[in-house]
């Protein structure tokens, strides 16, 4: 399609500058077969239960991308109220609030974010988030957990 | 080098306003390279529909956030009219007097592509003359008004002589600080080109004196602007990210993070506003795209009006200083709204 003959560019000069100036705690690659198709490495943030962590995940551009958002999903188990059992995430700019001025970069810091501050209240797994909302501390002790068994293989 | 557009903003151009419409957006450039074409205002051919006959609202992706259908945001007919005259409004700055406490200087900078004549108003209420339709301006007590003729020349610098400075003592205190709906201004600075004959071209800045409370000064903020452009006229307004466009282009392309280049596509350099957020964030190609799909600014999500293509192709060939030297001039304003 002549119209989208800049975007590719655009993948290109955002790869690019991944993999010059990755953001802290991320690494993203595009798979060797398709440019739109990335592997992304995140570290758990420091003082929250994902600590020492390496979290999977995967990052697909879609077509219509940068008119659309990215497609990202949690390939590592994860618990999180706003991460759900697939590893599908309930992010605002992933949806509705996303902006083609947002790129990789800005999504996958929005997702480390979020893996700080948790939004029970916002839910994608209720039951998950009724934990958090309900007993805190014991939702981050089972997140440890969870983050000791799947998350920390070395 | 500053440019400044101005919108029309009461009348937005209609879907089916065919080319022979009369111009209703009037776009300024405060610079040298904008002359208008004959003393007309230059059109600007940018109400293309179907300039991409291929895409449409039909064949978008259909993602989350685009379900509903979008009406496409227009794209602004404007044309180009010279402004002789530009206060740098981040220059506008006041001194005070050494010995006396209540002795104010005015500084700033300015350009001038005629013979200017600059006059301060202290205390000023602004009238519009019933015969010339023009605004004038009237101050409650005697001598304050100053005026002084400069000649033709860019980059000239204003200071208060003795004679012109403020003098706190002269004029009520609460009245050097603009109150809202207040029936007088502070400070108004008009910039009167000389040499069009009738036809009269200003620029006129409203400013307002705030207590500096650390240092126990007065200074002195700007309230707003405005271009007087025969009997129309219009304010003033900044558009964001203009200063970082135009400037050296050598290095776009290759540079990954220039803070020029278009927020879609990474590549072309910005020369789309959007409005009216007045927001300088694309490249003509990506607005041309983005107004099929979406109806929201990509930096502060509003919902667009219209789309204003600015061009800076002149402003590359007639000033080929670069980097900082052609970018921190800038007043970067456009006009908007007929008062």
């Amino acid at each position: 399609m002549a119209q989208q003959a800049g975007i590719p560019k655009r993948i290109e000069k955002e790869t690019l500058k991944l993999s010059q100036e990755p953001p802290p705690g991320i690494n993203a690659q595009p798979d060797s077969g398709n440019y739109r198709y990335f592997k992304v490495l995140m570290e758990g943030p420091e003082g929250t239960p994902y600590q020492d962590g390496l979290y999977h995940l995967e990052l697909f551009l879609p077509e219509g991308y940068p008119m659309e958002p990215p497609k990202v999903r949690f390939l590592t188990k994860i618990y999180h109220p706003n991460i759900d059992k697939l590893g599908r995430i309930c992010l605002d700019v992933l949806k509705d609030k996303w902006s083609p001025a947002l790129q990789i970069r800005t999504v996958l810091l929005s997702i480390q974010a979020l893996l700080s501050s948790p939004e029970p209240d916002d839910p994608l797994d209720t039951s998950v988030a009724d934990h958090f909302k309900q007993n805190k501390r014991d939702a981050e002790n089972v997140a440890r957990e969870w983050n000791r068994t799947y998350a920390c293989k070395s | 080098m500053g440019g400044s557009g101005s919108t029309n903003r009461a009348s937005r151009n209609g879907r089916d306003q065919g080319p022979t419409a009369p111009p209703q957006q009037v776009y300024i450039f405060q610079n040298g390279s904008y002359a208008p074409q004959g003393g007309r205002p230059y059109q600007m051919n940018y109400n293309t529909a179907g300039y991409y006959p291929n895409i449409g609202p039909a064949i978008a992706p259909p993602g989350q956030h685009m379900r509903q259908q979008i009406a496409p945001a227009q794209l602004k007919k404007t044309c180009v009219v010279k402004n002789p005259v530009n206060l740098k409004k981040s220059s506008l700055a006041m001194e005070k007097d050494p010995v006396s406490a209540n002795i104010y200087y005015i500084e700033f900078d300015f350009d001038a592509l005629d013979e200017v004549e600059i006059t301060i108003y202290f205390v000023a209420k602004e009238a519009e003359d019933k015969n010339t339709r023009l605004p004038r301006f009237t101050c409650e007590s005697k001598d304050s008004a100053v005026s002084r003729r400069f000649p033709k020349g860019m980059k000239q610098h204003y200071r208060s002589s003795s004679s012109e400075a403020l003098n706190l003592l002269s004029h009520p205190l609460d009245k050097l600080t603009y109150k809202k709906d207040a029936d007088t201004y502070p400070v108004v600075i008009e910039l009167h080109a000389i040499g069009a004959g009738d036809f009269v071209q200003s620029q006129y800045t409203y400013a307002s004196l705030e207590m500096d409370k650390a240092s126990n000064n007065w200074s002195l903020h700007t309230l707003k602007q405005k271009v007087q452009y025969g009997e129309k006229s219009y304010e003033v307004q900044e558009i964001y990210g203009i200063e970082k466009a135009g400037g050296s282009s050598e290095s776009l392309g290759d540079d990954l993070s220039s803070g020029r280049e278009c927020v879609i596509c990474l590549s072309e350099e910005r020369d789309t506003a959007v409005l009216p957020c007045r927001h300088m964030c694309l490249c003509n190609g990506c607005a041309n795209i983005m107004r099929m799909q979406s109806n929201k600014c990509p930096i502060c999500r509003q919902p667009v009006s219209s789309l204003l293509q600015i061009s800076v192709q002149d402003r590359k060939r007639t000033s080929p200083k670069k980097g900082k030297g052609a970018s921190s001039s800038s007043s970067s304003s456009a006009a908007a709204a007929p008062s």
